[in-house]
């Protein structure tokens, strides 16, 4: 089981926001990983504790690509090795460090 | 907040609309009958132009065209089926399913937090076929306000 960290958000921030964090959400619970995302959408955020951020900082990225526009987030206070990745069918493929 | 987020008068079974301009247009005039949007031509616009940026029809023939303005004063959903589908831009086909989506500029977090709440539905197949499957306006309201409720 990976532990997937995620952060999603869009430039309305009021739907595929939350439909992005649902659809991981649910692919996670049906592939047996544990998936964690903060939405970062108008309904105000619900920002990772500490140890998840942490947890996010020891997590190795790849296959990323980058083919959308969307508004940037704040990644980098989130998860610092994750690159910004305005992306409408971004793939990011996290795999944990244990 | 004063009404639900969708009510029976918001909610068209079997639109004639074939474009989604045409559909956008029709669903925000009921939004407009009932006051929760002050202005039609504007929120379309606003509405247009999120769709210019990318399309927001998604799979499983599934449509969200919304917008945030201060032309909103309450937030509220209008929902359509369409038989014949209307192109909302996804990759699998037309959307039968089209919820328009007004958010108010500022608002308490109640109301997005509702909205929230049916984007992360709409994600469930059997959400969606619940809706699509009804024919009575009153029952999708219904079930649209059961399942956003926090």
């Amino acid at each position: 089981m990976a532990t997937i960290v995620c952060v999603t958000s869009c430039i309305t921030g009021i739907a595929h926001t939350y439909m992005a964090a649902e659809a991981l959400e649910q692919a996670g619970k049906k592939l047996g990983h544990n998936v964690m995302v903060e939405t970062q959408g108008s309904a105000g955020s619900n920002p990772f504790k500490q140890d998840v951020i942490w947890l996010g900082n020891q997590l190795s990225y790849r296959d990323c690509d980058d083919l959308g526009r969307c508004r940037p987030t704040a990644l980098s206070r989130t998860l610092g090795k994750l690159p910004p990745l305005p992306s409408r069918r971004g793939r990011c493929q996290p795999t944990s460090h244990s | 907040m004063n009404g639900q987020i969708t009510v029976p008068s918001f909610v068209v079974v079997g639109t004639q609309s074939k474009t989604k301009d045409e559909v956008v247009r029709e669903l925000g005039a009921l939004l407009v009958a009932e006051g929760r949007v002050s202005e039609l031509e504007g929120y379309v616009d606003a509405v247009r132009a999120r769709e210019e940026h990318f399309p927001t029809g998604i799979e499983g023939g599934v449509a969200i065209p919304h917008a945030q303005t201060p032309l909103v004063s309450e937030a509220a959903v209008a929902v359509a089926t369409s038989e014949s589908g209307i192109d909302f831009g996804a990759d699998d086909g037309p959307a039968h399913l089209i919820f328009l989506i007004a958010a108010p500029q500022s608002s308490e977090n109640l109301h997005l937090e509702i909205l929230a709440n049916l984007a992360r539905r709409i994600m469930h197949e059997e959400f969606r076929d619940s809706l699509r499957s009804e024919t009575d306006p009153a029952r999708i309201a219904e079930i649209i306000t059961q399942e956003v409720t926090p």
